[in-house]
């Protein structure tokens, strides 16, 4: 069974809305209730249409499908069972008995049923619709803020970044090559002298010089001894006297 | 609230036939139930738009709680007729199915006797032939012939009343 828009009479109905009492489908839904502002905040239901499965079954004898409510009984009955209950006597067929459609309604209302928001902490209407307003600002503008932030970030790091990385190039570069290429380079040439000896190199010109006379001196006086080792110990006596 | 007639699709439901589980307008009601023999014995029930007590002007029956508003939901576990806002308090908490009821209602007449007389057969011949099958068959339905008598004898009061 199936419930007509009580708008166009043509579709079959599938938003239930409070405020106007009425069964609409969407196209008069969304044609009604975008009109303007206060129509747009109508909490509507959605309206699901009947299967089979779900169909409730008689209070009575729990086979056949429940068609009638008894107002009176509170009670849903299939036809068989209706009948003798509702003949019976004159009190029983002034019962009130409604038919069900087996349309059912949608646990939480909401006020844009195809957005599917849904929200169900609310207890009244009006304040249902004022935290939603609320709920859907604050959050959009707090993502604003997160999304501005985490780009001012994103650009400062880069920034810090590259000075790092430039700071760290200069600086390990001139400190390691200049280091490195002298140390090198005399271990490779002189091995076994010393830097400071090799700085003073004026100096050990002319002490080399001395040490080449003291030398020949050494070497005339040596040649008659005959002694090599003699020869050693002489060389480094001199040393200190320059 | 309007229901469909399921078998057009097109206009509005007046008559419940409890065989078939279905809701016809009557132009498709005579149209399917004069087929064969066999579907002019399915029991019928005239469907009332707008009813006498209890229920407000369009139809739909007060709410059971408030007593004021027009009780639109029905809920199967709680048996309740409910209007929105005391549907609201009570079903905020609760995962209990509810069913939109259309306000319609019911009638106690019913039309197995309307749809013999509107066949284009003789309607003597045809009442005549009805009784004796009637007759010859079980107890039952000799039970349900009297009832079909009271109902018809209880029509007139009922057109009268209003």
């Amino acid at each position: 069974m199936k419930i007509w828009c009580a708008v166009c009479d043509k579709e079959e109905a599938s938003v239930f809305c409070c405020a106007d009492e009425a069964a609409l489908c969407n196209g008069c839904d969304r044609h009604v209730h975008f009109a303007n502002k206060l129509a747009g905040k109508h909490l509507r239901f959605s309206l699901t249409s009947p299967t089979f499965k779900d169909a409730p079954l008689c209070d009575i004898c729990g086979e056949r499908r429940a068609l009638l409510f008894c107002q009176e009984d509170r009670a849903i009955l299939c036809r068989e069972c209706d009948i003798p209950i509702h003949q019976a006597n004159e009190h029983t067929k002034k019962h009130n008995r409604f038919l069900l459609t087996g349309v059912k309604i949608s646990a939480s209302p909401s006020a844009y049923p195809r957005a599917s928001n849904s929200n169900s902490a609310a207890a009244f209407g009006r304040a249902k619709t004022r935290p939603k307003s609320v709920s859907s600002e604050v959050p959009s503008s707090a993502s604003n803020e997160v999304f501005t932030s985490s780009s001012s970030t994103t650009t400062s790091n880069c920034y810090y970044g590259i000075e790092e990385n430039y700071h760290h190039v200069s600086d390990s570069g001139s400190g390691s090559g200049c280091t490195g290429s002298i140390s090198e380079y005399l271990m490779e040439t002189l091995p076994g002298w010393r830097v400071e000896d090799l700085l003073e190199h004026p100096s050990c010109v002319s002490y080399e010089d001395n040490i080449i006379t003291n030398n020949n001196n050494s070497e005339s006086y040596r040649v008659y001894d005959g002694s090599s080792q003699f020869h050693h110990q002489g060389f480094w006596d001199h040393k200190p006297f320059s | 609230m309007k229901i469909q007639c399921e078998v057009c699709e097109k206009a509005e439901a007046e008559v419940l036939c409890c065989s078939d589980e279905a809701v016809l307008c009557k132009p498709c009601d005579i149209k399917v139930h004069e087929a064969n023999k066999l579907f002019q014995r399915h029991h019928r029930v005239a469907l009332q738009k707008d009813a006498a007590s209890a229920t407000t002007a369009s139809g739909a029956p007060l709410c059971d709680i408030c007593q004021e508003r027009k009780g639109y939901f029905f809920c199967l576990e709680d048996r309740a007729m409910l209007c929105n806002d005391c549907d609201e308090a009570i079903h905020t908490c609760n995962s209990h199915q509810r069913f939109l009821l259309s306000g319609v209602q019911v009638s106690d007449q019913s039309l197995t006797e309307n749809s013999e007389c509107s066949t284009s057969f003789s309607s003597e011949t045809y009442q005549i032939q009805s009784k004796v099958s009637l007759n010859s068959q079980y107890s039952s339905e000799e039970t349900e012939a009297g009832n079909s008598g009271e109902i018809v004898h209880k029509n007139p009061s009922v057109i009268l009343s209003p």
